[in-house]
């Protein structure tokens, strides 16, 4: 018999050190063996696997189709033509794409889930614009927007993945791409609206984000001010 | 009418009983109430001779055999024709039930060598109702290896007897009266670790001798459970006072004991019928010693198991299951509501749970057969550690099942028993290569 030296209790034959405190023991006169049985075997119970994610997918889109055929059947009998019906079905994918995609895709990257969500977006407003005759509307606000949304979402994704960063160099990267996003929507609503393109509001919202961006950035690399304002903020 | 023309088949289906009707709400793939019951014999056990005895204690506690259904209102249980096939062991007991290892059967029979164990979901029984369907089975066993019949007990049922209505009530509404308590409690101190891995629950159990932990609790002038209670809370305080979150450290330590009401009233239900104190120690308050807490728990468990105040604790549950509004619900609507307020009380009113089954008594025939028994309480769905403990033949187990790999709580426990100078042998779950 063996007994753990640090917590003062007897192992059990099948114990090679103490299931307590991990020490090792070491009895000269009685070397551990691995005992013929042991108290538990070595098979081990697995659990049921977690959510079959390919069948909810599949399922969900089942259960959504289902509105879908109902309102494209009803719009085509009623009036003979898709006049309504497309909105509805669009909206039903829209909401696939925005919510059933990042419950249950597993997708490797966020990247990826921000161009499914834009380009599903965009494919939706260009039905609505293909069905109400303002492609033009589409071409020159809608798209232009929506890649500046993507590209920002995507830039601020990347800035606060990098764990290696700095919290506060990150929080200031993310300061500067809202500001440079807030700059060209007005170049854009600008040259969509035909006027020439003169920086305004823009300038008001991205002056202050630049400097708390740059604040970070010296609060960052300056030790002692780091530590005064932790000393005089501390909760 | 004599007694055995009185009693009835068993019924088609079953309503759950008032405490077994938070668990099918709760329960998930990764997390179900199960626990665990076993015997070790002295030899090992034939797995077809076994199978024989299930199906005749399975005709004798025909509700051990039901299935759990879905109602439009109410999770249900229904009669069903197939029974369990008698399954090896595991290193990992108490995983959730799995439908296709299981079947719908809400427990399972294992065998490693000389040992039965039988793994059940809380929704068909509590651990004496269990205690009685592992014994019966067991003796029925003995009886188709051996020859002899075991004498019936109270824990050990006459096969040849019918099954009786009184084995499956619901006692709880039959007991309940108007008066309860309120249910809310002060959260309590929530024990912390690393996670373990996966699908394993760790098991480590400390075995000794029941007549030294006996003569020792007498020596404090307690029983062997506040004995038990008092060193498992001590080791509570100490890690509650070394945790780093003040917030968290300010909380009670908090022992939940369940209580077998059957000591209270004359029920014979084989179903649940328990209700629980959880014990706390405010060691935010001031220093406590071993002493202290010993007195406090033998105090306050002695006030808290009261007939009137234990009544008045259950009585709630069944006031709040009687609601017009939760009956009326819909199933799917009242498990989220369930769910919520398990997530929301169930767990936080306690930091570890021990039950302690006591001293089993075997029948003469069974004891000598008998070399051990364990009881091992499956992980909880927050609380990482929990305690159970069985004494029999003159030894107690105290298992300590948990799902974090710091073995800090068992560590203290039993090392403050063998400086009480009780002689503690130690053993585990742990897979063991080379």
């Amino acid at each position: 018999m063996s007994y753990c030296v640090h917590c003062g209790v007897e192992l059990a034959v099948s114990e090679r050190d103490c299931p307590l405190c991990g020490t090792e023991v070491v009895n000269p006169r009685c070397a551990w063996e691995r005992p013929e049985q042991l108290p538990y075997p070595e098979t081990v119970d697995v659990k049921d696997a977690h959510i079959d994610r390919r069948y909810a997918r599949q399922l969900v889109a089942m259960v959504m189709a289902v509105p879908a055929l109902i309102v494209l059947l009803v719009d085509w009998v009623d009036g003979g033509g898709l006049r309504w019906s497309p909105y509805v079905v669009g909206a039903l994918v829209l909401i696939y794409c925005w919510v059933v995609v990042p419950l249950l895709f597993k997708l490797s990257r966020p990247y990826a889930y921000v161009a499914v969500d834009f380009i599903s977006l965009g494919a939706y407003l260009l039905l609505i614009a293909a069905m109400t005759g303002g492609l033009n509307w589409f071409v020159q606000l809608v798209l232009p927007l929506l890649a500046l949304c993507g590209a920002a979402l995507s830039g601020a994704i990347l800035a606060l993945r990098r764990l290696e960063w700095p919290l506060l160099d990150r929080m200031a990267l993310c300061c500067a791409i809202l500001g440079i996003f807030l700059l060209l929507l007005e170049v854009l609503i600008s040259l969509y609206a035909g006027v020439p393109v003169r920086l305004a509001w823009s300038i008001y919202a991205t002056i202050p984000l630049d400097v708390i961006a740059l604040m970070m950035l010296f609060v960052e690399r300056n030790k002692r001010m780091k530590q005064e304002i932790r000393k005089r903020l501390f909760l | 009418m004599s007694t055995r023309q009185r009693r009835l088949r068993a019924p088609e289906w079953l309503q759950l009983d008032n405490a077994g009707k938070i668990y099918p709400a709760t329960r998930s793939q990764d997390w179900m109430a199960i626990y665990r019951l076993s015997v070790t014999l002295d030899e090992p056990v034939d797995r077809a001779l076994l199978g024989r005895a299930l199906q005749s204690t399975l005709k004798r506690l025909p509700t051990f055999g039901y299935r759990l259904r879905r109602g439009l209102f109410w999770f249900y249980l229904e009669q069903q024709s197939t029974q369990p096939q008698i399954q090896d062991d595991a290193a990992n007991p108490c995983m959730p039930l799995s439908r296709g290892r299981d079947g719908h059967h809400m427990f399972r029979v294992r065998v490693h060598d000389a040992r039965i164990a039988v793994e059940i979901f809380h929704v068909l029984a509590d651990a004496t109702g269990t205690m009685t369907f592992l014994l019966t089975l067991t003796a029925e066993y003995l009886r188709l290896r051996y020859g002899p019949r075991i004498p019936a007990t109270a824990l050990v049922l006459d096969l040849r007897d019918k099954p009786d209505p009184s084995e499956w009530e619901d006692s709880f509404p039959k007991y309940a009266r108007q008066a309860a308590r309120p249910r809310s409690e002060e959260a309590a101190y929530p024990l912390r670790g690393t996670p373990a891995e996966r699908d394993y629950l760790q098991v480590v159990t400390g075995m000794v001798d029941t007549a030294a932990l006996a003569q020792r609790a007498r020596g404090y002038g307690v029983s062997v459970n506040t004995y038990l209670a008092a060193h498992i809370l001590q080791a509570l305080v100490d890690i509650a006072r070394q945790d780093k979150s003040p917030r968290r450290a300010r909380k009670p330590v908090k022992l939940s004991m369940p209580v077998n009401l059957r000591r209270y009233y004359p029920s014979r239900t084989l179903r649940n019928f328990s209700s629980y104190i959880n014990m706390p120690i405010y060691q935010s308050y001031g220093e406590y010693t071993f002493e202290d807490i010993l007195h406090q728990v033998k105090h306050y468990m002695g006030y808290e198991t009261g007939e009137q105040l234990i009544n008045a604790r259950f009585s709630g549950n069944v006031h709040a299951e009687q609601s017009r509004l939760l009956r009326l619900a819909p199933l799917f609507l009242k498990s989220l509501v369930l769910r919520l307020m398990y997530a929301l009380t169930g767990e936080r009113y306690f930091t570890s749970v021990m039950s302690n089954l006591g001293l089993i008594n075997l029948p003469d025939g069974m004891a000598r057969r008998v070399k051990r028994m364990d009881f091992i309480i499956g992980g909880g769905r927050s609380n990482p550690v929990s305690i159970g403990c069985v004494s029999v033949n003159g030894h107690t187990f105290i298992n300590f099942s948990k799902t974090i790999r710091e073995a800090t709580l068992e560590q203290r426990v039993f090392s403050a028993l063998v400086r009480d100078g009780l002689h503690v042998v130690v053993e585990s779950n742990r897979r063991m290569t080379g």
